[in-house]
Parts: structure tokens; sequence; C-alpha cells
């Protein structure tokens, strides 16, 4: 398979659905811990530090994950309060870049991330069918952006990290 | 409550470039199903509740559509006009082991995302119609609409498992 992942900026979002797909969508942000574990299972230091042309370690992007599940729950506040804007995230990634994850351990950082998902999880379970559908702008995309919505886009965010680390791992085969 | 898959609305027309995506979620359910079983009794994985598939009977249907999935994505590549039809009523899988129907699904599954690595772009460009949906489909779509269909099975099993525990 020659192709290309697309890019998380160049990347488009379909929010139309007006059926309640939370369930599903609540099921996928719930696997994403044991997918991560089953990924960094048994691959050595080295390669979780590895920096593939200066870009994020598989470390930095378990991180990074960690870094960004408050300001999810934050925007699940924003929704809730019936904010206008989700609050703003922080494009250049500063939190992931200066976290230093590379000198934790790895199991220190999936077990973090196990532990944060879980609470995010926790809190879902417990809105209402009208609460998935209220709505704020998001910030970056100028698009209304409905409880739904929002997750649906952290669940894609996960996957595009869990393709990034895939990759990672791959360069490390081949160099 | 997961809502009934027939119901679902769903949309296709996915690039090429969105493929890797899928083929990680595909690749996840694997992992998802055993953290899921794991530590639970056989009685609950085999028992229907309410006349309802069993953990083990979800499961097993996953690795049966697998098997239409992987020639689907043959007939998608060979320009056959409209793709095989689904499979609905599994086998009975609860006197299995449930490592047995796992292992049955994941080395359909395996197949499944070997056969979708070797497709080539123009390839994953080509498109078959959908026997019920009525609508064209590539083996990118197709790789999407399994990865929905995977998740809409987990949540039936959460649903089962939770309700044998509230029980």
């Amino acid at each position: 398979m020659s192709t290309q992942q697309t890019k998380w900026f160049e990347r488009k979002f379909d929010f139309s659905s007006e059926q309640n797909i939370f369930p599903s969508i609540l099921e996928r942000l719930r696997g994403t811990p044991a997918r991560l574990e089953e990924k960094t299972n048994a691959i050595g230091d080295h390669v979780l530090n590895l920096k593939v042309n200066d870009s994020w370690s598989i470390k930095e992007n378990i991180g990074h994950l960690i870094d960004l599940e408050p300001l999810w729950m934050g925007r699940l506040e924003d929704i809730l309060n019936k904010e206008i804007y989700l609050r703003a995230a922080d494009l250049q990634n500063q939190k992931t870049d200066q976290a230093n994850h590379n000198a934790r351990t790895v199991t220190d950082l999936l077990n973090e991330f196990r532990s944060l998902r879980a609470s995010t999880v926790k809190r879902l379970e417990l809105l209402s069918d009208g609460e998935i559908f209220l709505c704020a702008l998001h910030p970056r995309l100028k698009s209304p952006m409905r409880m739904m919505d929002h997750f649906l886009f952290v669940a894609e965010h996960d996957d595009h990290h869990l393709v990034t680390i895939n990759k990672i791992i791959q360069s490390s085969h081949n160099s | 409550m997961a809502l009934p898959w027939f119901e679902r609305n769903l949309r296709f027309g996915y690039s090429p470039e969105m493929l890797p995506f899928f083929l990680e979620r595909l690749e996840g359910t694997m992992i998802r199903l055993g953290q899921k079983v794991k530590g639970i009794d056989n009685k609950v994985l085999s028992s229907r509740l309410n006349d309802k598939w069993s953990v083990k009977e979800n499961i097993g249907h996953l690795a049966e559509v697998d098997e239409v999935a992987n020639k689907r994505i043959d007939e998608i590549i060979s320009g056959v006009i409209v793709m095989s039809p689904a499979v609905f009523e599994p086998q009975d899988y609860n006197p299995w082991p449930v490592e047995k129907v796992i292992d049955f699904f994941k080395k359909n599954r395996l197949s499944n995302l070997a056969k979708y690595k070797t497709l080539s772009n123009e390839q994953l460009k080509k498109s078959s119609l959908h026997p019920r949906l009525k609508v064209q489909m590539t083996p990118v779509d197709l790789a999407w609409f399994d990865a929905e269909h995977d998740d809409h099975h987990l949540v039936k099993i959460n649903e089962i498992l939770q309700l044998t525990h509230s029980k």
C-alpha cells in the first residue's frame, strides 16, 4: 500500500449525522488505551524515543494524547455551559514539545493515559440524549460542533496518532 | 443503546488517503475484543439475553462478515457490478471456547488487512454496488463500513456485559 495518510490539519470531517451514534463513538474512545498498549508492548526504549525526521517519538505521541485530554474535557464543559465558542487549542502544541515525555517510561505514560481516558468515558456515560446534541462553534473550523461531533473528532484524533505510531514502528524496521 | 445497524445512515466516498486510519481501526478491533472478554465467565459469554445474540455469536458474526468482506474486495477489484450479499444469523458459536471464536475472527481479519495493504491507488478507486444499500463502494469505503460495523457490535457486547453485571 503506497497510500499516504491525510495530514491532521487537512482532514475534513462529516458532522452531518442526525442520528445518535454516540454509543459507537464512546466505544471507540474506550478502546484507545488497549490499542496503544498492544502497539507499544515489547518495543525497546530506543524505538519508543526515536524521533523520525525530528518529529515526535512514540512516547511523545502518547504524551500528546495525555496533554490534550483536559482540552477535550474543557470543551465538554464549554458545550454544557452554552459558550458560543469552544476553547482554543494550542496549535503549536507547546505543551507536548516542552513536556519531555521521552524522559518518562512508556508504562508510566500509558497508565496516565488509561486513567485520564477512563475518567473521560465515565463522564461521557452520564450525558443525556439532549446534551449529546448541544453545540458550540469550533474555534479553528468555525463550524458548529455538537457534543457528539466533538467526541467523534477526539476518536479520529486518537486514530491519527495511532497511525503515526505505526509509521514510526515501520520506519524503525526499515532503518 | 446502539442504533439498529440497518437503520444507520451511512455516507461513502472516502479518499485513498483515509485508508491507513480505517485499517488501524480494523486492526484495533482484535485487541478491543480480547480486552472485553478477558476474565468474563464462559456462561456470560454464551448466554442469549432476550433471545439476542450472545457475546460469542457477536464475535463469530464479525468473523463471518470478514469472509464476505474478503470476497467483496476481490469483486470490486475484478469489476463485478454488484457485490455479494451480507451474512445474517451466525452459526452456533456458544459451545466454542471464546479464545477459539476470537482466533477465528483474528484469522479472517488479518487476511483482510493483508489484502487491503496490497492494493494500489488505482485499485482503491474502483467500486461496485452494495446489494442492500444500493450505493457504489470502493475498498476504502468498505474498510470504513466494516470499522463502523465492528463498533456497532462492540457496543452490543458492552450492553450484554453491563446487563449481566446489573443482574
